[in-house]
């Protein structure tokens, strides 16, 4: 029984880094119709420039939490540029011709990133500097340890700023109205470029934020990375409802849960067979999601 | 016309399915043709030794699937296996074993022929489960070996699952002794770790480097060739020694009076080891050793030595 409270941990802090990711999904989709599968790899990118920073800053001893801050900026900082760059470049010129054209840009884009990245750090496993506590809370046979309580509240502050601003603020609402009704957007005056650029820069900072917990965290980063976490991220965000916003943060967490069970009462070799049944059983029943996909209804 | 062709070609690949049969017995046979691949998977090879690895890997796989090698299902090996088990069982005292493998069919052999070996040497085997490599979180799967209690854990597959399986079993507190084969054996696994891996033992085919046997040869040949040595040079070394010392010894350099003459070694003591040759000409014992993460890396620690685990 106690397995089941240890699984549970686990698979919170998992899903946290697949919240963050999701959320880049489900933002983008919900204002330009695009799966954007470069999404993925910006990730990555994040943890690689996490990675360089820490690599330079390590020999100078500078406290552990300032380093931390530093890379979540850097890394934050240049994905949300990365971001902006790809949807002027590879996806803004592409928005009125057939659908197909941009899905196959967004893969040129992956492709590209993951081979930059491979070029640049090799095709081997690099490894951030071990910054985290290794400590943590025993209660009874369930251990949480420190840096997964960090990773939770880091991932669970950033989804609430998100929100807030969504929710709170002019231009939060000015996204959600995009992404209902781009005409009537525009109609009422909404920028919608503008938006468009904010809602890429917004998700891949946060895209670039998990990239550098990530590799915080699990200290093994690799240009293949993304593809994995891209998938599962993506899983989320239709489970919750594809430009659902709270719904792909609530969705990330229960396939991080998924995949916690599924290898600790079935097997690692099934997590993935799993999770993506789940998506399947989704799509095929409630293929809004299970908090409904926003958009308003054309009476 | 066509339809002749067809009926042609058909007769012709039954005759020939039908003669291969017959020549080379049931092809549904589950007999293993076992192939050892002595690589390096330490040193400046690692990647090489990796690669060389996965093609025969890849070969094995992609015959067996085409029904094996006359009648036998090919199994590639390390040179790892029994003893791998022996050093667990007695070295480590390990009563309860749990066992992982990353489900390739190297690591998943390695750890068959390990837990065989375990069981024969009376060990209990509380876990024996693949986990999908590539991926990142291994902490459920890591619980799971939690729950079966062992006091020792023995991973076949490759370094970089074994790097987050030694940093996750820290994080959640789990302290059974850390041991992984061969493909364990790189510098990246205690980067990965970091803290956790101090104390994590690899059982693995030497570099000279690990053995104190082998110093003088290591001096010498760094200073001779301005690089270090491979994971072969030695046994070359050891080899063209002991054809020496036995032509020396007999007086004459006669193929076949030379091969007798090398059977009736009793021991020679050469860089890589004490070592003789058995009936089938093979070096006898095979050389093996467990190495150490001490400070931040790999140390020697034992090696087999007169049928037990003395200091390397």
């Amino acid at each position: 029984m106690n397995a089941f409270f240890q699984y549970t941990i686990n698979g919170l802090t998992v899903g946290a880094f697949l919240a963050l990711v999701a959320l880049g999904y489900t933002m983008v989709y919900g204002v330009i119709r695009l799966i954007n599968f470069a999404h993925g790899d910006v990730f990555m990118v994040g943890s690689f420039i996490g990675y360089t920073v820490l690599t330079a800053v390590a020999a100078r001893h500078w406290p552990v939490v300032l380093m931390i801050v530093l890379a979540l900026v850097a890394g934050m900082a240049f994905t949300g540029g990365l971001g902006m760059l790809m949807e002027q470049v590879a996806y803004k010129p592409l928005l009125n011709a057939p659908p197909l054209a941009i899905l196959i840009s967004a893969l040129g884009v992956s492709l590209a990133l993951e081979e930059s990245a491979r070029i640049k750090f090799g095709a081997g496993f690099s490894a951030y500097p071990n910054l985290l506590p290794t400590g943590g809370y025993q209660l009874g046979t369930v251990r949480i340890s420190y840096s997964q309580i960090g990773m939770v509240l880091v991932a669970l502050m950033l989804m609430s700023a998100l929100y807030m601003f969504v929710q709170r603020t002019a231009t939060g609402t000015a996204m959600r109205a995009l992404a209902m009704d781009r005409d009537a957007a525009r109609l009422m005056g909404i920028n919608v470029e503008g938006t468009i650029l904010l809602t890429f820069l917004i998700g891949s900072m946060l895209a670039g934020a998990a990239g550098v917990m990530q590799g915080l965290y699990y200290t093994q980063i690799n240009f293949t990375m993304g593809f994995l976490v891209g998938l599962r991220a993506f899983t989320a965000a239709v489970l919750g409802g594809i430009g659902n916003i709270p719904g792909a943060m609530v969705a990330g967490f229960l396939i991080g849960l998924i995949q916690s069970y599924a290898a600790g009462y079935v097997s690692t070799q099934w997590n993935d067979a799993i999770i993506f049944a789940v998506l399947i059983g989704v799509l095929v029943f409630k293929p809004t999601g299970i908090f409904g996909e926003r958009v308003v209804e054309r009476v | 016309m066509r339809l002749r062709y067809t009926a042609v070609a058909t007769l012709v690949l039954l005759a020939a399915v039908g003669t291969t049969s017959l020549a080379f017995g049931s092809v549904g046979s589950s007999k293993t043709l076992k192939i050892g691949v002595p690589v390096p998977l330490s040193g400046d090879y690692a990647s090489a030794g990796q690669d060389i690895l996965r093609g025969a890997q890849l070969a094995a796989e992609k015959i067996n699937a085409a029904g094996g090698v006359a009648g036998f299902k090919i199994k590639i090996m390390g040179a790892d296996d029994a003893c791998s088990a022996s050093f667990i069982a007695g070295f480590l005292h390990g009563k309860r074993v749990a066992v992982g493998n990353d489900n390739t069919t190297y690591s998943k052999g390695l750890a068959d022929n390990t837990v065989a070996a375990l069981k024969s040497a009376g060990v209990d085997v509380v876990f024996n489960d693949a986990l999908t490599p590539g991926q990142s979180d291994y902490t459920s799967y890591l619980t799971k070996v939690g729950q079966a209690k062992p006091n020792v854990f023995y991973y076949t597959g490759y370094f970089a699952e074994m790097g987050l399986l030694i940093k996750q079993a820290q994080q959640l507190g789990l302290t059974f002794h850390m041991v992984g084969g061969d493909a364990c054996n790189d510098n990246t696994l205690i980067k990965t770790a970091g803290s956790a891996a101090e104390g994590v033992l690899v059982t693995t085919a030497p570099i000279p480097q690990f053995l104190a046997s082998a110093k003088g040869f290591l001096a010498a040949y760094t200073k001779g060739y301005h690089t270090s040595p491979g994971p072969y040079s030695m046994y070359e070394y050891d080899g063209v020694g002991v054809v020496a010392k036995v032509i020396a010894k007999i007086k004459t350099t006669n193929a076949k009076k030379v091969e007798k003459a090398l059977h009736l070694v009793k021991l020679y003591h050469g860089v890589s080891g004490d070592f003789r040759f058995d009936n089938h000409g093979d070096r006898s014992p095979a050389v093996y050793i467990v190495i150490i993460v001490k400070n931040g890396g790999f140390v020697a620690y034992r090696q087999f030595k007169n049928g037990n685990w003395v200091p390397a």
